[in-house]
Protein backbone atom coordinates (compact mmCIF):
# COMPACT_ATOMS: atom_id res chain seq x y z
CA UNK A 1 0.00 0.00 0.00
CA UNK A 2 1.04 3.22 -0.80
CA UNK A 3 -0.83 5.34 1.04
CA UNK A 4 0.79 8.36 3.36
CA UNK A 5 -0.78 9.53 6.16
CA UNK A 6 -1.16 13.56 4.79
CA UNK A 7 -2.16 15.73 6.95
CA UNK A 8 -4.62 17.59 5.19
CA UNK A 9 -5.57 21.24 4.87
CA UNK A 10 -8.98 21.13 2.67
CA UNK A 11 -10.90 18.20 1.60
CA UNK A 12 -9.68 18.77 -2.02
CA UNK A 13 -6.35 17.82 -1.09
CA UNK A 14 -7.17 14.33 0.62
CA UNK A 15 -4.64 12.81 -1.90
CA UNK A 16 -5.74 9.80 -3.97
CA UNK A 17 -5.24 6.18 -2.99
CA UNK A 18 -3.57 3.81 -4.76
CA UNK A 19 -2.62 0.46 -4.67
CA UNK A 20 0.92 -0.45 -4.12
CA UNK A 21 0.25 -3.01 -7.68
CA UNK A 22 -1.60 -0.32 -9.65
CA UNK A 23 0.00 1.11 -12.57
CA UNK A 24 -0.81 4.67 -12.89
CA UNK A 25 1.35 6.83 -15.05
CA UNK A 26 2.43 9.85 -13.18
CA UNK A 27 1.31 12.27 -16.17
CA UNK A 28 -2.34 10.86 -14.89
CA UNK A 29 -4.45 13.59 -13.44
CA UNK A 30 -6.33 11.54 -10.38
CA UNK A 31 -8.60 13.32 -7.87
CA UNK A 32 -8.72 13.70 -4.54
CA UNK A 33 -9.75 10.72 -2.23
CA UNK A 34 -10.08 8.40 -5.59
CA UNK A 35 -9.23 4.91 -4.80
CA UNK A 36 -7.61 3.11 -7.54
CA UNK A 37 -7.25 -0.82 -5.94
CA UNK A 38 -4.88 -3.98 -7.38
CA UNK A 39 -3.61 -3.98 -10.85
CA UNK A 40 -5.23 -1.62 -12.26
CA UNK A 41 -3.84 0.58 -14.99
CA UNK A 42 -4.01 4.42 -15.78
CA UNK A 43 -2.76 5.72 -19.10
CA UNK A 44 -0.55 9.06 -18.78
CA UNK A 45 -3.35 10.81 -21.20
CA UNK A 46 -6.11 9.94 -18.80
CA UNK A 47 -8.02 12.16 -16.30
CA UNK A 48 -10.39 11.19 -13.21
CA UNK A 49 -12.32 13.05 -10.56
CA UNK A 50 -12.50 12.72 -7.19
CA UNK A 51 -13.82 10.36 -5.39
CA UNK A 52 -13.75 7.43 -7.38
CA UNK A 53 -13.67 3.96 -6.91
CA UNK A 54 -11.85 1.92 -9.39
CA UNK A 55 -12.08 -1.15 -8.60
CA UNK A 56 -9.38 -4.50 -9.49
CA UNK A 57 -7.93 -4.84 -12.92
CA UNK A 58 -9.83 -2.00 -14.56
CA UNK A 59 -7.87 -0.05 -17.44
CA UNK A 60 -8.72 3.28 -18.48
CA UNK A 61 -6.78 4.12 -22.10
CA UNK A 62 -6.76 6.82 -24.84
CA UNK A 63 -7.70 9.65 -23.05
CA UNK A 64 -10.54 9.40 -21.45
CA UNK A 65 -12.12 11.79 -19.30
CA UNK A 66 -13.75 10.42 -15.88
CA UNK A 67 -15.84 12.92 -13.78
CA UNK A 68 -16.78 12.74 -9.73
CA UNK A 69 -17.94 9.96 -7.70
CA UNK A 70 -18.03 7.19 -10.28
CA UNK A 71 -17.79 3.16 -9.56
CA UNK A 72 -15.74 1.08 -11.88
CA UNK A 73 -15.98 -2.18 -11.14
CA UNK A 74 -13.26 -5.39 -11.50
CA UNK A 75 -12.17 -5.76 -14.95
CA UNK A 76 -13.47 -2.76 -16.56
CA UNK A 77 -11.54 -1.11 -19.96
CA UNK A 78 -12.38 2.07 -20.38
CA UNK A 79 -11.02 3.42 -23.91
CA UNK A 80 -11.27 7.57 -24.52
CA UNK A 81 -14.79 7.43 -23.01
CA UNK A 82 -16.57 10.18 -21.06
CA UNK A 83 -17.99 9.35 -18.27
CA UNK A 84 -19.91 11.85 -16.16
CA UNK A 85 -20.38 12.21 -12.65
CA UNK A 86 -22.05 9.49 -10.74
CA UNK A 87 -21.51 6.76 -13.88
CA UNK A 88 -21.35 3.24 -12.64
CA UNK A 89 -19.67 0.48 -14.58
CA UNK A 90 -20.46 -3.24 -13.32
CA UNK A 91 -17.73 -5.82 -13.27
CA UNK A 92 -16.43 -6.88 -16.65
CA UNK A 93 -18.11 -4.03 -18.78
CA UNK A 94 -15.98 -2.62 -21.97
CA UNK A 95 -16.33 0.71 -23.34
CA UNK A 96 -14.92 0.40 -27.04
CA UNK A 97 -13.70 3.58 -29.38
CA UNK A 98 -12.37 2.18 -32.88
CA UNK A 99 -15.29 1.65 -35.08
CA UNK A 100 -13.30 -0.21 -37.82
CA UNK A 101 -10.99 -2.61 -35.35
CA UNK A 102 -8.19 -4.10 -37.54
CA UNK A 103 -4.91 -5.25 -36.12
CA UNK A 104 -3.33 -4.22 -39.91
CA UNK A 105 -3.59 -1.55 -42.09
CA UNK A 106 -4.60 -2.05 -45.74
CA UNK A 107 -0.85 -1.89 -46.67
CA UNK A 108 -0.36 -4.78 -43.79
CA UNK A 109 1.52 -3.31 -41.36
CA UNK A 110 0.42 -3.01 -37.94
CA UNK A 111 -1.94 -0.22 -37.16
CA UNK A 112 -0.63 2.31 -35.29
CA UNK A 113 -2.11 5.87 -33.84
CA UNK A 114 -2.74 7.44 -36.88
CA UNK A 115 -4.36 4.59 -38.73
CA UNK A 116 -7.88 4.88 -37.26
CA UNK A 117 -10.18 7.36 -36.06
CA UNK A 118 -11.56 7.40 -32.46
CA UNK A 119 -15.08 7.24 -31.73
CA UNK A 120 -15.23 6.92 -28.33
CA UNK A 121 -18.52 6.59 -25.97
CA UNK A 122 -20.01 8.68 -23.73
CA UNK A 123 -21.93 8.02 -20.60
CA UNK A 124 -23.64 10.89 -18.46
CA UNK A 125 -24.90 11.72 -15.53
CA UNK A 126 -25.39 8.59 -12.89
CA UNK A 127 -26.09 6.01 -15.80
CA UNK A 128 -25.25 2.60 -14.57
CA UNK A 129 -23.44 -0.01 -16.94
CA UNK A 130 -24.53 -3.96 -16.42
CA UNK A 131 -22.06 -6.36 -16.03
CA UNK A 132 -19.89 -7.68 -18.45
CA UNK A 133 -21.89 -5.06 -21.23
CA UNK A 134 -20.09 -4.25 -23.94
CA UNK A 135 -20.69 -0.33 -25.26
CA UNK A 136 -20.33 0.21 -29.25
CA UNK A 137 -18.05 3.26 -29.90
CA UNK A 138 -19.70 6.48 -30.67
CA UNK A 139 -22.32 5.20 -28.27
CA UNK A 140 -23.98 7.97 -26.08
CA UNK A 141 -25.69 6.27 -22.53
CA UNK A 142 -28.35 8.94 -20.86
CA UNK A 143 -28.96 10.38 -17.83
CA UNK A 144 -29.48 7.84 -15.15
CA UNK A 145 -29.98 5.05 -18.44
CA UNK A 146 -29.91 1.46 -17.21
CA UNK A 147 -28.14 -0.94 -19.25
CA UNK A 148 -29.01 -4.26 -18.18
CA UNK A 149 -26.20 -7.63 -17.60
CA UNK A 150 -24.47 -9.16 -20.41
CA UNK A 151 -26.33 -6.29 -22.93
CA UNK A 152 -24.52 -5.29 -26.34
CA UNK A 153 -25.17 -1.92 -27.11
CA UNK A 154 -24.97 -0.63 -30.49
CA UNK A 155 -27.30 2.84 -30.53
CA UNK A 156 -27.67 5.81 -27.82
CA UNK A 157 -30.00 5.00 -24.81
CA UNK A 158 -32.28 7.67 -23.82
CA UNK A 159 -32.39 9.36 -20.33
CA UNK A 160 -33.83 6.80 -18.05
CA UNK A 161 -34.20 4.31 -20.61
CA UNK A 162 -33.41 0.84 -19.63
CA UNK A 163 -32.23 -1.48 -22.26
CA UNK A 164 -31.07 -5.16 -22.04
CA UNK A 165 -29.84 -8.02 -24.59
CA UNK A 166 -28.34 -8.65 -27.60
CA UNK A 167 -28.83 -6.52 -28.95
CA UNK A 168 -29.61 -4.42 -26.71
CA UNK A 169 -33.60 -2.79 -26.47
CA UNK A 170 -35.20 0.06 -24.69
CA UNK A 171 -37.72 -2.56 -22.47
CA UNK A 172 -38.77 0.72 -20.33
CA UNK A 173 -37.40 3.26 -17.93
CA UNK A 174 -35.77 3.44 -14.69
CA UNK A 175 -35.72 5.80 -11.60
CA UNK A 176 -32.94 7.91 -10.27
CA UNK A 177 -33.05 5.35 -7.53
CA UNK A 178 -32.77 2.24 -9.70
CA UNK A 179 -35.88 0.69 -10.04
CA UNK A 180 -38.36 0.27 -13.01
CA UNK A 181 -40.49 2.55 -13.92
CA UNK A 182 -44.54 1.57 -13.74
CA UNK A 183 -46.73 2.47 -17.06
CA UNK A 184 -47.71 5.98 -15.55
CA UNK A 185 -43.86 6.97 -15.41
CA UNK A 186 -43.63 6.81 -11.86
CA UNK A 187 -41.68 4.79 -9.70
CA UNK A 188 -42.94 2.13 -7.10
CA UNK A 189 -40.40 2.56 -4.75
CA UNK A 190 -39.51 6.05 -4.05
CA UNK A 191 -42.51 7.48 -5.79
CA UNK A 192 -40.55 9.56 -7.98
CA UNK A 193 -42.76 11.07 -11.02
CA UNK A 194 -41.60 11.55 -14.73
CA UNK A 195 -42.49 13.36 -17.92
CA UNK A 196 -41.39 12.25 -21.32
CA UNK A 197 -39.02 14.61 -23.15
CA UNK A 198 -37.52 14.06 -26.84
CA UNK A 199 -33.99 13.15 -24.98
CA UNK A 200 -35.70 10.66 -23.24
CA UNK A 201 -37.44 11.26 -19.71
CA UNK A 202 -36.94 14.03 -16.63
CA UNK A 203 -38.18 14.44 -13.24
CA UNK A 204 -41.43 16.18 -13.10
CA UNK A 205 -41.58 19.24 -10.99
CA UNK B 1 -58.73 -8.04 -41.62
CA UNK B 2 -61.02 -10.02 -39.02
CA UNK B 3 -59.26 -13.35 -39.14
CA UNK B 4 -56.10 -11.40 -39.14
CA UNK B 5 -56.88 -9.22 -35.88
CA UNK B 6 -58.02 -12.84 -34.43
CA UNK B 7 -54.54 -14.30 -35.42
CA UNK B 8 -52.68 -11.72 -33.83
CA UNK B 9 -55.11 -12.29 -30.45
CA UNK B 10 -53.69 -15.61 -30.43
CA UNK B 11 -50.44 -15.20 -31.03
CA UNK B 12 -50.18 -12.50 -28.24
CA UNK B 13 -51.86 -14.41 -25.46
CA UNK B 14 -50.37 -17.42 -26.41
CA UNK B 15 -46.38 -15.71 -26.34
CA UNK B 16 -48.00 -14.06 -23.03
CA UNK B 17 -49.02 -16.93 -22.01
CA UNK B 18 -45.64 -18.85 -22.06
CA UNK B 19 -44.00 -15.76 -20.26
CA UNK B 20 -46.07 -15.23 -17.61
CA UNK B 21 -47.24 -19.12 -16.78
CA UNK B 22 -50.92 -18.30 -16.97
CA UNK B 23 -53.49 -19.92 -18.89
CA UNK B 24 -53.51 -17.85 -22.36
CA UNK B 25 -57.55 -18.40 -22.30
CA UNK B 26 -57.62 -15.96 -18.90
CA UNK B 27 -55.57 -13.44 -20.94
CA UNK B 28 -57.93 -10.79 -21.68
CA UNK B 29 -58.04 -7.50 -24.10
CA UNK B 30 -57.82 -5.21 -20.94
CA UNK B 31 -55.14 -7.47 -19.09
CA UNK B 32 -52.49 -5.28 -18.36
CA UNK B 33 -48.45 -6.66 -19.03
CA UNK B 34 -47.53 -5.21 -15.54
CA UNK B 35 -50.26 -7.61 -14.04
CA UNK B 36 -48.99 -10.49 -15.68
CA UNK B 37 -45.75 -9.60 -13.47
CA UNK B 38 -43.97 -9.37 -16.88
CA UNK B 39 -40.37 -7.70 -16.14
CA UNK B 40 -37.97 -6.13 -18.30
CA UNK B 41 -36.60 -9.96 -19.31
CA UNK B 42 -40.00 -10.86 -19.51
CA UNK B 43 -40.53 -7.89 -22.09
CA UNK B 44 -37.59 -8.91 -23.86
CA UNK B 45 -38.63 -12.19 -24.13
CA UNK B 46 -41.77 -10.93 -25.28
CA UNK B 47 -40.31 -8.47 -28.21
CA UNK B 48 -38.15 -11.68 -29.76
CA UNK B 49 -41.29 -14.23 -29.60
CA UNK B 50 -43.24 -12.04 -31.25
CA UNK B 51 -40.81 -11.24 -34.11
CA UNK B 52 -40.26 -14.83 -34.48
CA UNK B 53 -43.77 -15.69 -34.61
CA UNK B 54 -44.81 -12.95 -36.46
CA UNK B 55 -41.76 -12.46 -39.08
CA UNK B 56 -41.84 -9.08 -38.55
CA UNK B 57 -39.59 -6.43 -36.39
CA UNK B 58 -41.35 -4.72 -33.76
CA UNK B 59 -39.49 -1.32 -33.07
CA UNK B 60 -38.88 -0.62 -29.51
CA UNK B 61 -40.35 2.52 -29.06
CA UNK B 62 -44.11 0.80 -30.17
CA UNK B 63 -43.49 -2.05 -27.83
CA UNK B 64 -42.73 0.87 -24.96
CA UNK B 65 -45.96 2.35 -25.59
CA UNK B 66 -48.11 -0.78 -24.62
CA UNK B 67 -49.42 -0.96 -21.72
CA UNK B 68 -52.38 -3.99 -22.04
CA UNK B 69 -53.09 -7.03 -24.14
CA UNK B 70 -55.77 -4.61 -25.90
CA UNK B 71 -52.80 -2.47 -27.06
CA UNK B 72 -50.87 -5.25 -28.17
CA UNK B 73 -52.94 -6.53 -30.35
CA UNK B 74 -53.64 -3.26 -32.09
CA UNK B 75 -50.01 -3.06 -32.85
CA UNK B 76 -49.93 -6.15 -34.34
CA UNK B 77 -52.53 -5.81 -36.29
CA UNK B 78 -51.21 -2.43 -38.13
CA UNK B 79 -47.88 -3.74 -38.37
CA UNK B 80 -49.60 -6.22 -40.36
CA UNK B 81 -51.81 -4.03 -41.95
CA UNK B 82 -48.61 -1.66 -43.28
CA UNK B 83 -46.57 -4.97 -44.17
ZN1 LIG C 1 -37.38 5.38 -7.58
Amino acid sequence: MTEKPTPTTSRTSDPPFIAESAEVAPAARIGARTRIWHHSQVDADVRIGEDCVLGKGVHVASAAVIGNLVKIQDGCGVFGATLEDGVMLAPGVYLLEDPAPRAVNPSGHLKGRNDWRREPVTIRYGATIGANSVIAPGVTIGRYALVGIGSVVGHDVPDHGLVMGNPARQLGWSCMCGHRLNDNLTCPTCGRLYHQRPYGLSLAT
Amino acid sequence: MIIQATDQQTVARQILGEISGRAADSIIASTRLSDLGLDSLGRLTLAVLLEERTGRPIPDHELLSVQTVDDLERLLTSSERSA
